[in-house]
């Protein structure tokens, strides 16, 4: 087996010619006339040998081709709406693009310094990733909100040598919302982890069947990669303690919140088997220490030799060390780092910095950072461009342990439990909330104690991250920023229409909405729904339900571990007993928010 | 570790006479018991908002504590403190007012009704507020203290072992004054050089005379960065000398390995073929547990795979260690139910998250008669879960008090504790140790330290008969591979024959004693690692 790399192998398969498709081929444009705004580079490619990087932006859709020996972006093509990922095929030529915003997986083709989108086809809605695989003849899409990957097969358009186009094959539904994956070179099976928590599958993308779930005890698993030799697996995670609080000792000390490398064996991702039988042979390497901590690891990239880079987008940093476990070289790069991508020869390694504009170049043997290549100029930032700045950064906590993305995973929630003073106290750990259309939904904290969101983010900053007191226009930006912040569309769910529409009406007839009102679902009041906290607690204030189907554990502590279980475990509220098809109906309903 | 409050030991206030008698103003004289006093003081005046804090004080505890006096009855020994502080006697009748208080008012009332108005010696409003606050709670099991925000914070940097300070030990000297009494090296104080008995004459420019052991620890303290001008004359310096010092975040390393090859680099590795590793617990705090990942790390990357975890050493938990020992126990178990904690809300149960340290790897945990509090909870819990085995001899059980003056924890086990689920109808019982907070007093600034719950193993070997020479208290933890019977006269000062043994011949025992604990550890391990 061929050991993958993050520049996908130059194999030897020869795909047939160019296609000339009446795709949306838009020029491209000269240096000089890069226009003025936020581009957000999310992902890289190297193609030419390594003569050219191609950065895939997120904000502007657009592709930028740098010219690697001279460091300048020579050309930028508009070819989408917003990118999330770009991966390079094996024959050289042809990259795959995904369109986050349109909802699209692209085939551009590559020749001299520009590129044309020869093919587009619709993939499940919010796609995120791709992976090639099959020596670039079938692509797996994961599409986060939508909780599904897609399969796109490559197929060689006759007559010979009229190049590829895309056709989906099909698709597979997950229990949880996927997004980094990672694919051995010959094929199957395909590695998917969880965007927010810690479930990992093992998926056959012939088969488009699921092999394994398991849960790993991590969450925000943002960087995954093979190992060259193929026999382990390298996970970029965090783990969040239950048992410790955001007292300023278990912070400093790293029992709150740590940033790992795992090293899982690949024969035991494998094998079937518990939970635990996955840490089997493994390793669990931490990121930072006391004093200097590394927040939010993500994207992985190692090199032939097997020097390992993991970017550190909570600090703008990159760890480079020389081998898996080795003690790492932290390097200064550009604000927050979000894809790495090591040249062939070795010697370089480019990092994107997604929220500068700006490809940072890293030559690996020094660790020195010799230069920033700017894709293209940048208008003044808002307030709520700001304050994403600062919700990414961990250097908002006490030595850099997490940011606010840390537990608020891209606004949204990673699912866990934290014992925060949210409740007044410590000893009753509750479910971090989902921030995603947090600014309507006030008062805020499970026990409705702040009734402004600019007071609940200074009380964030301080009594749980245990930072240094903000400044107030630092305040006012994060919280222009989470106002901004809107919960994914509805109509992501698969129920079909009836069992929604009777699922409303069971939701009307049990008066959900005395707490749970539309259009936000919650209301601004604490009520005693049956249930109690460690620390006494009887009264709650409804979270908004928009959503809900996204989440993975509910009630104040995640008692309950589906919406199926709220119901039918827990009885909420008040012991509330409905048949298994009224809950089939009203978990529909709900889903469909 | 240990009170922070450090109240003037010495009585520095000699008792002053007055050379005429003064008639107590208002003092009901058919209220005193006995004798009057044969020299009347006068006493400062009930502070503002006295009875306030007292009620702050006592909700304080009835809101936290796991299981509280009656309010009455900590105010009724508050105010037999206040009269001892004053040296006089107090009066009749003071149970029957006392109980008929139910508000703050009434309770306000009351105190400046029983306000000593006469003193036996000359007195500081703030030293009879201390002594009736010190009274308040002489009542609260486990022991409990009012404390500054600032004692309070530092308390908290010392659980947490991240002090900030000199790195000195004091200690109030008669006749000269505050001294250091002991000096860590490696800290600001140690690496100027300054040497033990070093009297402390003056701190930022003004004088140590007069000032209690506590005012000289509070003008010492100050954030971490900050600088300190001591005024300081050695034991052997003929003058005064100025020194400038700046105060320190220090933590102290609190596991060791078996051996210190050179200062700070520990030998891991038990001497022997197998691939055995040793640590010893020294001390549990908040960094305990970090400490701990860290030289799991470490012997992975040494190709150990067996560990033996020496406890036997932490005898001095008042119960601030244990929310780290919870941490500790999670990181040695990947599954199962750490314990069970109660409150004064209710009793949660723990449960261990997934993924640990040493994974697969045998553990054998040594104990000893004095491994008491957290660290024979931690021993019991992971008894209870298989997860490691108990070498040694039979624990302390019940905790240890270093308050002779206060209830042992002992004393909260058997009056039993409020919203106490029922117990388990099997023979095992559970282990426990206390666990104490700060609690701030009503909105502050004062704040209170006490127990605020009791942690619990799942269920612990049952009430034992332990063995002749250490007999078992039968809520400690019995070890699974016990010492031979005899090994405890191996710490008797005398021979078989009767023969007073020589200090090198006692030294030599108690080598053998410490390599009977290690090598019934290796015996099990060695075992362990044989089957697959």
């Amino acid at each position: 087996m061929t050991p993958p790399t993050i520049l996908r192998a130059m194999g030897a398969l020869g795909l047939a010619g160019l296609v000339m498709m009446a795709s949306a081929a838009s020029a491209a444009d000269g240096p000089g006339s890069l226009a003025r705004r936020l581009r957000r580079p999310v992902a890289l490619a190297i193609v030419d040998g390594g003569k050219t990087v191609l950065a895939a932006n997120g904000k502007s859709g657009s592709l930028s081709i740098v010219d690697a020996d001279n460091r300048r972006v020579v050309a930028e093509c508009d070819i989408g709406r917003g990118l999330s990922d770009l991966v390079a095929l094996p024959d050289g030529r042809h990259l795959l693009a995904v369109d986050r915003i349109a909802g699209e997986l692209l085939l551009v083709e590559y020749r001299d310094r520009s590129v044309r989108v020869a093919g587009r086809v619709a993939v499940a809605p919010d796609p995120v990733r791709v992976v090639a695989i099959e020596g670039g003849s079938m692509a797996v899409v994961a599409s986060t909100w939508s909780r599904r990957l897609t399969f796109v097969r490559l197929k060689p358009r006759a007559p010979e040598g009229a190049g590829l186009e895309l056709m989906i094959a099909g698709s597979l539904d997950l229990p949880f919302s996927p997004r980094e994956m990672a694919a051995f070179d010959g094929g199957a099976p395909v590695v998917v982890a969880d965007a927010f928590g810690g479930r990992l599958a093992v998926v056959d993308p012939y088969r488009r069947a699921l092999e394994s779930l398991r849960t790993l005890p991590a969450h925000n698993i943002r960087g995954m990669v093979f190992s060259p030799d193929g026999r382990t697996l390298l996970v970029a995670h965090q783990v969040l303690s239950r048992l410790a609080r955001t007292t300023f000792d278990d912070v400093h000390w790293g029992q709150l919140i740590r940033n790992h490398l795992r090293v899982l064996r690949v024969e035991s991702l494998l094998k079937p088997g518990p939970d635990a039988a996955l840490l089997d042979g493994g390793r669990l390497f931490d990121l930072g220490d006391v004093g200097y901590a590394a927040g939010d690891p993500g994207a992985i990239a190692i090199s032939r030799r097997g020097e390992v880079i993991v970017a550190l987008e909570g600090m703008d940093e990159i760890a480079l060390s020389a081998g898996v476990g080795e003690g790492a070289h932290r390097i200064v790069v550009g604000r927050r780092p979000s894809a790495v991508a090591i040249s062939p020869d070795g010697v370089l390694a480019y990092v994107a910095d997604s929220l500068d504009n700006t490809i940072s170049v890293v030559v690996m043997a020094t660790g020195q950072r010799p230069s920033t290549i700017a894709l293209g100029p940048r208008p003044e930032l808002t307030s709520a461009d700001r304050g994403e700045r600062l919700f990414s950064s961990a250097r908002l906590s006490h030595d850099g342990w997490m940011s606010c993305q840390s537990c608020h995973t891209d606004g949204h929630t990673n699912g866990l439990a934290c014992d925060t003073l949210g409740d007044g106290s410590y000893g009753a750990p509750k479910q971090v909330p989902s921030l995603l259309g947090v600014a309507t939904t006030g008062p805020w904290t499970w026990t409705a104690s702040m009734a402004r969101l600019d007071d609940q983010v200074r009380k964030s900053i301080l009594t749980t991250m245990r930072g240094t007191k903000p400044s107030d226009d630092q305040v006012a930006d994060l919280t222009a920023y989470l106002a901004a912040l809107e919960p994914p569309s509805p109509g992501l769910a698969k129920a079909i229409p009836d069992a929604i529409t009777r699922g409303r009406g069971v939701f009307t007839a049990r008066k959900c909405a005395s707490c749970h009102e539309p259009p936000t679902y919650t209301t601004p009041r604490k009520y005693d729904v049956g249930l109690a906290d460690e620390a006494g607690n009887r009264e709650f204030n409804p979270p908004s339900l928009r959503a809900v189907g996204r989440r993975d554990a509910f009630l104040h502590d995640g008692r309950a571990r589906s919406l199926r279980d709220v119901f039918a475990a827990e009885h909420h509220p008040r012991g509330l007993e409905l048949s298994p098809r009224e809950i089939d109906d009203l978990v529909a309903f709900l889903e469909s928010l | 570790m240990g009170g922070v409050m450090m109240r003037c030991a010495a009585n520095a206030l000699l008792g002053l006479f007055a050379l005429c008698v003064v008639p107590a103003a208002g003092a009901d004289d058919t209220s005193m018991k006995g004798r009057t006093s044969v020299a009347s003081i006068s006493v400062p005046a009930m502070p503002a908002g006295f009875a306030r804090r007292v009620q702050a004080i006592t909700d304080a505890v009835l809101e936290h504590h796991v299981d509280p006096p009656v309010r009455q009855q900590m105010v009724l020994s508050g105010i037999k403190s206040l009269y001892r502080a004053a040296g006089v006697a107090e009066p009749l009748g003071l149970g029957r007012k006392v109980s008929a208080i139910t508000t703050v008012e009434q309770l306000d009332g009351l105190l400046r009704d029983v306000w000593p108005r006469a003193a036996s010696r000359p007195l500081r409003a703030q030293t009879l507020e201390e002594a009736l606050f010190e009274g308040l709670l002489a009542d609260v099991s486990g022991g409990a203290e009012v404390m500054t925000a600032r004692e309070a914070r530092v308390a908290e940097q010392m659980a947490g072992n991240r002090y900030v300070g000199l790195q000195i030990a004091l200690r109030m000297d008669e006749k000269a004054g505050p001294v250091m009494a002991e000096i860590f090296p490696g800290g600001p104080a140690g690496r100027a050089g300054i040497a033990a008995d070093t009297v402390i004459e003056a701190i930022d420019g003004t004088s140590t005379r007069g000032l209690s052991l506590r005012e000289v620890v509070d003008r010492l303290r100050g954030d971490e960065g900050t600088e300190v001008t001591l005024l300081l004359r050695g034991p052997k310096d003929a003058a005064s000398r100025t020194i400038r010092l700046r105060r320190e975040a220090l933590a102290r390393t609190t596991i060791t390995g078996i051996r210190e090859n050179k200062p700070g680099d520990w030998q891991l590795r038990l001497d022997g073929p197998e691939p055995i590793g040793y640590l010893r617990i020294t001390e549990l705090t908040g960094s305990t547990p970090h400490e701990l990942r860290r030289l799991a790390g470490r012997m992975e990357s040494l190709g150990l795979r067996a560990l033996v975890l020496d406890l036997r050493y932490l005898s001095q938990d008042r119960g601030e260690s244990a929310h780290s020992a919870v941490l500790l126990a999670d990181s040695l178990l990947e599954r199962g139910t750490i314990g069970r904690i109660r409150t004064a809300k209710g009793v949660t149960t723990y449960q261990a998250d997934a993924d640990a340290l040493f994974r697969g790897w045998p553990i054998a945990v040594l104990v000893d008669t004095v491994t008491s509090g957290s660290a024979e909870w931690l021993a019991a819990v992971l008894q209870d879960n298989h997860r490691a085995v108990v070498v040694g001899r039979p624990t302390r059980g019940g905790g240890k008090a270093t308050r002779s003056d206060s209830a042992s924890l002992g004393r909260i086990l058997r009056r039993g504790v409020p919203n106490a689920a029922p117990r388990q109808a099997d023979s095992r019982t559970a282990v426990e140790a206390a666990m104490r907070t700060i609690v701030l007093v009503g909105d502050g600034p004062m704040a209170l330290s006490m127990v605020t719950g009791i942690l619990e193993s799942g269920g612990g070997r049952g009430p034992g008969a332990g063995t002749a020479n250490a007999p078992s208290s039968g809520r400690g933890v019995l070890p699974d591979r016990p010492l031979p019977a005899s090994a405890g006269q191996l710490l008797s000062s005398t021979g078989p024959s009767g023969r007073r043994l020589t200090r090198d011949e006692m030294k030599a025992r108690s080598i053998e004693f410490n390599t009977l604990f290690i090598n019934e550890a290796v015996a099990v391990l060695r075992k362990a690692l044989q089957t697959p």
